[in-house]
């Protein structure tokens, strides 16, 4: 099995003078570019998810470098001898180690991190953004993000519950769906934000 | 073949994100979270469920902190607490953030309320606010648990409209169950009692408000409790 860790920082694609070619690792990730392209941008997902969730400071970036490294070992022809998902995992916590070696990490604390003010005008941004955006959706599956976190408390439950029986669906099931409609509707509010335009595409069906 | 993939809690996933799961439980949730796309899509829930509570301030002291020193370290994770902040805001039930003065005055279009008890000037917790269907970006359709007693119905109808007669009518599917007329000035809010037993069934209901030449069509469901 290659060897995650790495002499980490030659592979490393700060160092590198070009982008690490991605045909081999999309190789790896699926067969037909399609199913390559769907593996790449799920594995991407996880990884976002695990590097916020340790606490780095930029996420993205170390998931880039996690990717490029793959990329690299993999155009350089080395093998996987197991699942590439697994073998991302193992270079992401290497990738996360040397970043906590590398940066002087100041960690403000964290009650401060928590005080700093919400800028209004961000705040009332966003809120028209997700109106903007719930337009956009199917209007059942906007209603259902609605009624889903609009209560609190003992209702809350009693109204998550109502709602999985009105769909004969189960509380987990119903848990996912909203999940995913409420990434799509996030991804949607932030393209819209960072564009400060209406979007050219209402956010993506959920199926 | 395949092995199942073991059943992991919510709470161990709370935990994997919280940063308090050991090895080996650590890296074995991490390898199940990476291999498995059912269990990435629960612990992305956890995570909606996790940034939400802190937000709604019904986290514990201990996990805020934890949350807060990994969370909010990035970018990333400020945006989506500022996004959960934000979609609950927008989405709270109108008596959690409006006055009952607020809620007739901003709302241009009729409104139904029912509530087991109303007082000024706030309005009761279990007070519904109903939207009529022609308002699209208020168009959820609420919840109501089976009431235990008779429950109250206030009109707040838009107060440029002429007063006069109108008529509510309640259904249950396509079934009318309750109807009853009154009168309106135009300064008025009048309030109703619907009986109980009229809302006894869980299911889909609907309510039909009758007023001159218009008719607003306000959709809720009855659970039970």
């Amino acid at each position: 099995m290659p060897d995650p860790q790495p002499s980490a920082d030659a592979a490393d694609a700060r160092t590198a003078p070009t982008e690490p070619p991605l045909d081999a690792l999309l190789a790896a990730l699926g067969c037909t570019s399609h199913e390559a392209a769907v593996a790449y941008e799920a594995l991407r997902e996880r990884l976002i998810l695990f590097f916020t969730w340790k606490g780095a400071s930029a996420p993205t970036t170390l998931v880039d470098r996690t990717l490029d490294r793959m990329a690299r070992k993999l155009a350089d022809g080395e093998q996987l001898t197991r699942e590439p998902v697994h073998y991302a995992l193992a270079v992401a916590r290497y990738v996360f180690l040397e970043s906590v070696k590398a940066e002087a990490r100041e960690r403000t604390a964290a009650q401060e991190v928590a005080d700093v003010p919400t800028h209004d005008v961000e705040h009332e941004a966003r809120l028209a953004a997700i109106d903007a955006c719930l337009s956009g959706m199917d209007p059942p599956d906007a209603d259902l993000l609605r009624e889903y976190h609009a209560h609190r408390g003992q209702r809350k439950i009693s109204v998550r519950k109502a709602l999985a029986q009105a769909r004969s669906t189960s509380l987990n099931a119903l848990r996912i769906r909203v999940m995913r409609l409420r990434r799509a509707l996030e991804s949607c509010v932030r393209d819209r934000m960072e564009s400060d335009m209406p979007p050219a595409e209402p956010p993506p069906r959920v199926p | 073949m395949t092995p199942p993939v073991p059943l992991v809690p919510d709470a161990q996933l709370s935990r994997y994100l919280l940063g308090t799961l050991r090895d080996p439980d650590l890296e074995r949730i991490e390898a199940l979270v990476f291999a498995d796309p059912d269990l990435f899509d629960r612990l992305r829930a956890v995570e909606s469920d996790l940034i939400d509570a802190y937000v709604l301030g019904t986290m514990g002291p201990a996990d805020r902190r934890r949350l807060e020193q990994r969370l909010l370290q990035s970018a990333e994770g400020q945006q989506k607490l500022a996004f959960a902040r934000a979609l609950l805001d927008h989405s709270a039930a109108p008596p959690a953030r409006a006055g009952w003065q607020p809620v007739a005055a901003v709302l241009a279009a009729a409104v139904i309320l029912l509530a087991a008890a109303l007082w000024s000037p706030g309005l009761p917790d279990e007070a519904v606010v109903l939207h009529p269907d022609e308002v699209r970006s208020a168009s959820t359709v609420r919840v109501v648990e089976v009431p235990k007693r008779d429950l109250t119905v206030a009109l707040y109808l838009d107060p440029a409209e002429p007063g006069g007669a109108f008529e509510i009518e309640l259904f249950r599917g396509d079934a009318p169950v309750w109807r009853t007329t009154g009168q309106r000035d135009q300064a008025d809010a009048p309030e109703l009692t619907l009986p109980a037993e009229a809302l006894e069934r869980p299911g889909a209901y609907r309510l039909e408000l009758r007023h001159g030449d218009r008719t607003l069509r306000y959709r809720f469901t009855v659970a039970a409790p």
